[in-house]
């Protein structure tokens, strides 16, 4: 692995480890209510009036919880279940990769079942998961539906380069699908925080408080954005896999 | 397995075969456990809003492929200047936006400002605001498709094509949230509606015709596209 790579990788696991270690140290500030501020209405962030935000820099949330450690804990969250999605679809692919040494019939069989999976539209085929079956399923079929991709990088160009220019694009899109998913209300279940359900009701949520949507909204942007940067900074050097815009094949 | 080699037209067609088998049987695990309540119920629900949403769907790309096609233009042109870098970062940050959040607080604004979920309102259910705002979801794809690539026009429009085949399940997934959002009468329209209703009967077609036209739009493009000297998508 080139230098930068290490370097991107030292940054990745270091920022993870900051804010897992940050929402472990906020957990309960960020499902306790205020009762000692909180009259009924959520409270402003102290940039918008220092006396009654009650001590939230980022003020609360509709119900009243500290807004700024519901984001850290949320974000948390939310890349807790990117991760394990994305552990997940490593094994997948890594199975999918082994059965298709087997022989010619094998790897056809592969190739197709990721292209009948690639086909399914997937925050809907998520909601149908989450819904008719245990939430916990919800996990492996998200795996699932982004592993097509990364089944074919296996099956046709095994670099370390395009893996991991895969894991990054992937973790983009597990991040947006977990957080459709909470939006819709299915996934991570309130007082529980994640960037998905913090946005839940955004639309009546707005105007009671317009922060109680924009910072989770933005936080969610900054999420995604950074690791596109992320990804970008570790394989700047060298080309993509595929010109933009050409699938892979 | 020469038979069903997909480099030739016959061994796509095959693949698609195969695909389609495996689509039903993924389809049959994921949703088919619970019954589809009535078939005619289904068709009918399906077939009245099958148009509404194929008009949404070629309205935003009407409006998504010039656009993306000029700003391509614009950032090949624009090669040591700041157009090109600034065309870029805005694709890029166009392209990190959830696209829930953005319809979410589009539709908000569409409401609020156009007044777009009043009754007597002109732009009420008019087809033009949520294929802009489905236009923005493609955008970014077509715009940093290499339009300028030294190949012949043909073979530029087929990958072109090809493209739009292989993202054609975010499309959908996004048109669904469009038209969840826009209350558009389309079919992800009506898969909240039965989501909503607990009828996971009506859901499993929903989800089932959408994969099979993904899988049969991707073959039509791969036979049309076999002989262009691009090699088939395993």
């Amino acid at each position: 692995m080139s230098k930068r790579g290490i370097a991107t990788t030292a940054l990745v696991v270091a920022a993870l480890a900051l804010l897992f270690a940050a929402a472990f140290a906020l957990r309960d500030q960020a499902v306790g209510i205020d009762t000692a501020h909180w009259m009924g209405s959520p409270l402003p962030p102290c940039f918008e009036d220092a006396k009654a935000c009650g001590g939230h820099l980022l003020g609360t949330d509709p119900v009243g919880r500290d807004l700024l450690a519901r984001l850290i804990v949320g974000a948390a969250v939310t890349a807790a279940g990117c991760l394990a999605v994305l552990i997940v679809e490593a094994i997948i692919v890594l199975a999918a990769a082994a059965v298709s040494r087997a022989g010619k019939i094998a790897r056809y069989a592969i190739a197709r079942l990721a292209e009948a999976l690639s086909a399914f539209p997937a925050w809907p085929l998520l909601i149908v998961v989450a819904f008719g079956f245990r939430l916990s399923l919800v996990g492996l079929v998200a795996a699932s539906l982004v592993a097509p991709a990364a089944i074919r990088i296996a099956i046709l160009r095994p670099t370390v380069r395009s893996f991991a220019d895969r894991a990054a694009k992937d973790a983009q899109r597990i991040v947006v699908l977990l957080s459709t998913l909470g939006f819709f209300g299915y996934g991570t279940q309130p007082p529980t925080p994640s960037l998905g359900n913090m946005l839940a009701g955004a639309q009546q949520n707005f105007d009671v408080g317009w922060w109680t949507v924009v910072f989770p909204a933005v936080t969610l942007f900054a999420v995604v954005l950074s690791i596109e940067v992320l990804r970008r900074l570790g394989l700047r050097r060298g080309s993509f896999p595929a010109p933009l815009g050409v699938p892979v094949r | 397995m020469n038979e069903v080699d997909p480099s030739t037209r016959f061994g796509r067609f095959v693949a698609a075969i195969v695909t389609l088998a495996m689509v039903a049987f993924l389809t049959a695990i994921l949703v088919g456990f619970h019954p589809i309540a009535s078939w005619n119920e289904a068709s009918l629900d399906l077939g009245t809003r099958l148009f509404p949403s194929l008009e949404l769907l070629a309205t935003a790309l009407a409006i998504a492929v010039p656009i993306g096609f000029a700003l391509a233009a614009l950032k090949a042109r624009g090669g040591g200047s700041l157009l090109a870098p600034a065309i870029d970062g805005s694709i890029t940050v166009l392209r990190c936006i959830p696209f829930f959040v953005l319809v979410s607080a589009l539709s908000v604004v569409a409401g609020l400002r156009l007044g777009y979920f009043e009754n007597a309102n002109p732009w009420s259910g008019n087809l033009i605001v949520p294929a802009v705002v489905l236009a923005l979801f493609a955008l970014p794809g077509v715009a940093q498709f290499d339009f300028f690539a030294k190949r012949p026009p043909w073979r530029t429009i087929a990958l072109g094509c090809r493209c739009i085949a292989e993202r054609l399940p975010q499309l959908i997934a996004a048109q669904f949230l469009v038209e969840i959002f826009f209350a558009w009468p389309g079919e992800g329209h009506a898969f909240i509606t039965a989501i909503q209703m607990g009828r996971l009967g009506l859901i499993a077609p929903i989800v089932f015709c959408s994969a099979i036209a993904v899988v049969l739009l991707r073959l039509l493009v791969s036979i049309l596209t076999t002989d262009s000297g691009e090699p088939a998508v395993v």
